[in-house]
């Protein structure tokens, strides 16, 4: 290692978190090079001199007028919900996982009622959409209609399940659009207490 | 006073300020200042300032109190808040009429003043210090924020680069550079 090399590599090697094989090799040249190794006590003396300031000691009067303007402010307190603040994230994981099975159980539901539509009689404009369906597919997807009867069949029972249980999607929607609500809620509250935090809290 | 014990009666500080106690906030205030205003200190290079800086510091942690994490350290947590109160002043005093360097080129403000108010103040600074100092206050001001909390605040990368928020590959290379910057300056020790 040559000299210029060495030097560019002397802060590092100083803060001790030069890798190997490097360190070795600086190590090796300082201890042979007299203007190399100079300049690794320069290093060595700045941080030394730096340790070695002494504390300054503000006045008492620093200390009276900080917490005679503290007494002015208003109190701080708990805060309200900052449970909600700083669990916000998990709060907005959880409402969108909730809206997210909803929406998959939703989905299933109107998939299966509209399958289903052709077996089910009375169903009105429901059965002539499955029906519908059920011939785009059968045109379709030809060796894929197995599959989906298979698949039908398989749902049958939670469909009628589901069925029965049908009007409950408009219940899905209404508990959807209030934890989407929620979140939009949430997230504003985070952003109005972002905007007053200074930059530099942790 | 051990550190945990130091950390657990300032955790108890803090409770009892929460719950409206004023009083537990002037105790965290005398217990803090000092140490608050000499890494305050060290980056301004007037007292006044950083006396203002340092009202500021505790003011801004009085509101915020609510979002301390009590696992963590308190002291750190003022530490941060003072260091980044200092980088925003020097910035907007770099962006006022009179920059820093032309202040202590023209020798109105010594680089290292110390308070007249105590006799402690009184005590010669080692010229060694007082020349490093001197090249510090010319830094540009994370550079300049780096070096003393690593130095002579003794604080670890990993605390700088959590404070400054900045990675620590950042944070390693503002210290060796600032550092080659005041070894630039002061030439010979
Ligand atoms: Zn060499």
């Amino acid at each position: 290692m040559n000299c210029s090399r060495v030097k560019s590599l002397l802060e590092e090697y100083f803060e001790e978190s030069l890798p190997e094989p490097q360190a070795t090799a600086v190590a090796a040249h300082v201890a042979t090079c007299t203007d190399c190794a100079a300049e690794l006590r320069q290093i060595e003396r700045v941080v030394a001199a730096l340790a070695a300031v002494p504390a300054a000691v503000p006045s008492e009067e620093l200390l009276r007028s900080i917490t005679a303007r503290a007494a002015e402010l208003p109190r701080p307190d708990r805060g309200r919900m900052v449970w909600l603040r700083r669990w916000r994230w998990a709060v907005v994981a959880a409402g969108t996982g909730m809206a997210a099975v909803g929406a998959a159980a939703s989905a299933v539901a109107v998939l299966v009622w509209l399958g289903l539509g052709s077996h089910v009689p009375g169903s009105g404009w429901v059965a002539d959409a499955g029906a519908f369906l059920r011939r785009w597919v059968d045109a379709t997807s030809g060796g894929m209609v197995a599959l989906w009867e298979q698949a039908l069949e398989a749902v049958y029972g939670l469909g009628l399940a589901l069925q029965a249980a049908a009007p409950t999607i408009g219940v899905y929607v209404a508990a959807e659009v209030g934890i989407l609500l929620a979140i939009v809620f949430v997230l504003r509250m985070g952003r109005r207490r972002e905007a007053v935090r200074p930059t530099v809290l942790i | 006073m051990s550190d945990s014990e130091a950390g657990r009666e300032d955790a108890r500080l803090i409770a009892r300020c929460l719950d409206g106690d004023r009083p537990a906030f002037d105790l965290l205030v005398s217990r803090h200042y000092r140490g608050v205003y000499n890494v305050i200190y060290r980056m301004l290079p007037s007292s006044d300032d950083a006396a203002d800086v340092t009202q500021e510091a505790f003011l801004r942690a009085y509101t915020r109190l609510d979002t301390f994490n009590l696992g963590r350290s308190f002291p750190a947590w003022l530490r941060a808040i003072a260091s980044n109160l200092c980088i925003d002043h020097l910035r907007r005093r770099r962006s006022q009429t009179v920059s820093l360097d032309q202040r202590l080129e023209s020798g109105l403000e010594p680089a290292d003043e110390s308070p007249d108010a105590s006799p402690e103040n009184q005590l010669t600074v080692a010229e060694d210090s007082r020349r490093v100092l001197a090249a510090v206050h010319q830094l540009p001001e994370k550079q300049k924020a780096v070096l003393v909390l690593r130095h002579i605040e003794g604080m670890k990368l990993n605390e700088i680069a959590e404070a400054l928020r900045m990675p620590v590959g950042t944070v390693k290379t503002m210290l060796f550079r600032g550092r080659a910057a005041v070894r630039e300056m002061v030439g010979e020790l």
